[in-house]
């Protein structure tokens, strides 16, 4: 009895001094990424980056009653608000299918990766063409699935390969047919990954910016005018305290939408296990 | 009529990767000089490439030093930290875990001018290290692994840990192999974004002659042979990677198939 008792407290020790796994990764994100944001944070108090004045919240106030980023807020909402569902539904279906449905489909999800690899000024003359029918949201839409489904299917590929085949045969074997299959067993299995893709197809909708550039410059019609022009024109005019501002007000929204998909994600898990 | 609806199923999917296709398929076409109105076979693009214009050459073993180094150091720094994150308990550690996907979240406006003074004041910038150190340390593969340990069993864990005390080991030897996929996956998206980030090497890098491949590509370009085949051979590496590696990802499902 002492002898258990014994050897649970020194595994308890010895987990705690495992946290020396994560230390090197903790030094780097500490020294090229949460010290560099800090200091963006602490830029949203100053006048500008070379005098150095404290002007406390009113680089806030200005972004916040700012009309361009009003206007930026809300097309970022409504692009994220369809976009991602869109780039879900059809990246998760698509998975499934090259997955369970089709056998050799290694040429077919290398050929659905290559637009994310494609430099994207190789294809403006196209997308040009393409995209000059329809209304400017839609085509940026176009561009951010044909660009990031690939991306996504990859992902969700790998969720399924690491769903036990035990699994799958023992539900086979119970009699699971090929719909319950896909919705009691591979689904509930990667659900994690869902989580994953669905932040990660967040941050890709950012990258859209590069596209929109190219396609539309600087100022594009108002329907387009998304967060990231905001940033990006001021971060060129060297308005760094603006940008900073911005950021700080970003990075608030973030962090109130990953701690929610965080508590959803944890609640569906322990629903499922 | 499940074999119709799977024929419809695939139809569906061949067509929607023929879209998909088809801006690329121009570009190889024109990479060899055929257009709509003639159909002529000119390497020409391809002999300059190898032979006798180094310019996008050159850029193209530096983007391979970039990508290659970055993946190899960001795997060996991002599995321990995961199996850290996804089976170890420690307080705090959900805490942690949120400030990494906040981090990954951030678009790269946000971070770039910090991110420059940091490169700037560890005595980085202006070097090819000024895109790597940060790649290395990008919590993006901490976050993908960590979700795939996740559906790890802790049993295998538990056994291991009777037999060494050794953590590395246990990591070699048991976790490794068990999320393969999800490492080798990270491996390629690292690479990946690596090999075509635009916007980071324009601040981190001050020289010309420094300048990876993609950004050479994306600035103003003619579209001439020469560059249509560069842009063909800018595609390679990472396909290569992801056709050598896609066997592993999809080894053990082969045999299973859900009809």
């Amino acid at each position: 009895m002492l002898l258990i008792i014994t050897v649970n407290v020194t595994m308890n020790i010895k987990r705690k001094i495992l946290i020396i796994l994560a230390v090197p990764s903790l030094a780097g994100v500490l020294m090229f990424f949460l010290v560099p944001f800090v200091t963006s944070v602490y830029y949203a108090f100053l006048n500008d980056a070379f005098n150095m004045d404290y002007v406390g919240l009113q680089n806030i106030e200005d972004v916040l009653t700012s009309k361009y980023f009003r206007l930026a807020v809300r097309n970022t909402v409504i692009f994220t608000i369809i976009a991602i569902p869109a780039i879900l539904v059809v990246s998760y279906s698509m998975a499934y299918v090259l997955t369970y449905t089709m056998k050799n489909n290694k040429l077919l999800q290398a050929i659905l990766f290559l637009p994310y690899l494609l430099p994207s000024v190789s294809i403006t003359m196209q997308w040009k063409e393409y995209c000059s029918t329809v209304a400017p949201i839609v085509s940026l839409l176009i561009i951010y699935l044909w660009k990031y489904t690939g991306f996504n299917i990859t992902l969700f590929i790998t969720a399924f390969a690491s769903i036990q085949r035990e699994t799958l045969e023992a539900a086979q074997i119970d009699g699971a047919s090929s719909i319950m299959l896909a919705t009691k067993v591979v689904f509930p299995n990667s659900v994690p990954m869902l989580f994953f893709v669905g932040i990660i197809s967040f941050v890709n909708t950012f990258k859209v910016y590069r596209e929109s550039y190219l396609l539309w410059g600087d100022y594009p019609d108002q329907s387009v005018y998304m967060l990231q022009n905001y940033l990006n024109n001021h971060f060129a005019k060297l308005n760094y305290q603006n940008v900073a501002a911005a950021a700080d007000i970003f990075f608030a929204i973030i962090f109130v939408i990953v701690l929610i998909v965080l508590r959803f994600e944890k609640k569906w898990s322990d629903m499922v296990w | 009529m499940k074999k119709t609806l799977n024929k419809i199923i695939v139809i569906y999917i061949i067509s929607l990767t023929l879209i998909i296709l088809s801006p690329v398929a121009m570009t190889i076409c024109g990479s060899f000089g055929i257009t709509l109105t003639e159909i002529t076979i000119d390497m020409s693009g391809y002999v300059d490439f190898w032979i006798w214009k180094p310019l996008y050459f050159n850029a193209f073993l530096r983007s391979l030093f970039i990508a290659i180094l970055t993946t190899v150091g960001n795997l060996i720094i991002s599995v321990p930290a995961s199996y850290f994150f996804a089976k170890i308990s420690f307080p705090g550690k959900t805490s942690l875990f949120m400030l990494y996907i906040i981090l990954m979240v951030m678009p790269f406006q946000v971070t770039l001018l910090p991110q420059y003074i940091a490169a700037k004041s560890l005595h980085i910038y202006d070097t090819l290290f000024s895109l790597i150190l940060p790649g290395i340390f990008a919590t993006f593969s901490v976050f993908l692994i960590t979700q795939n340990m996740k559906t790890m069993s802790d049993d295998i864990i538990e056994a291991a840990s009777l037999d060494t005390s050794n953590p590395l080991k246990i990591i070699y030897y048991v976790i490794i192999p068990s999320v393969r996929p999800g490492i080798i996956c990270s491996a390629i998206l690292v690479f990946s974004e690596m090999w075509s980030q635009v916007a980071e090497p324009l601040v981190m890098i001050e020289s010309e002659n420094k300048y990876p491949l993609a950004v050479l590509l994306n600035s103003n370009i003619t579209f001439n042979l020469y560059e249509l085949a560069t842009i063909v051979i800018f595609l390679l590496p990472p396909i290569l990677l992801f056709l050598i590696f896609n066997d592993d990802v999809l080894e053990g499902m082969s045999k299973y198939n859900l009809k």
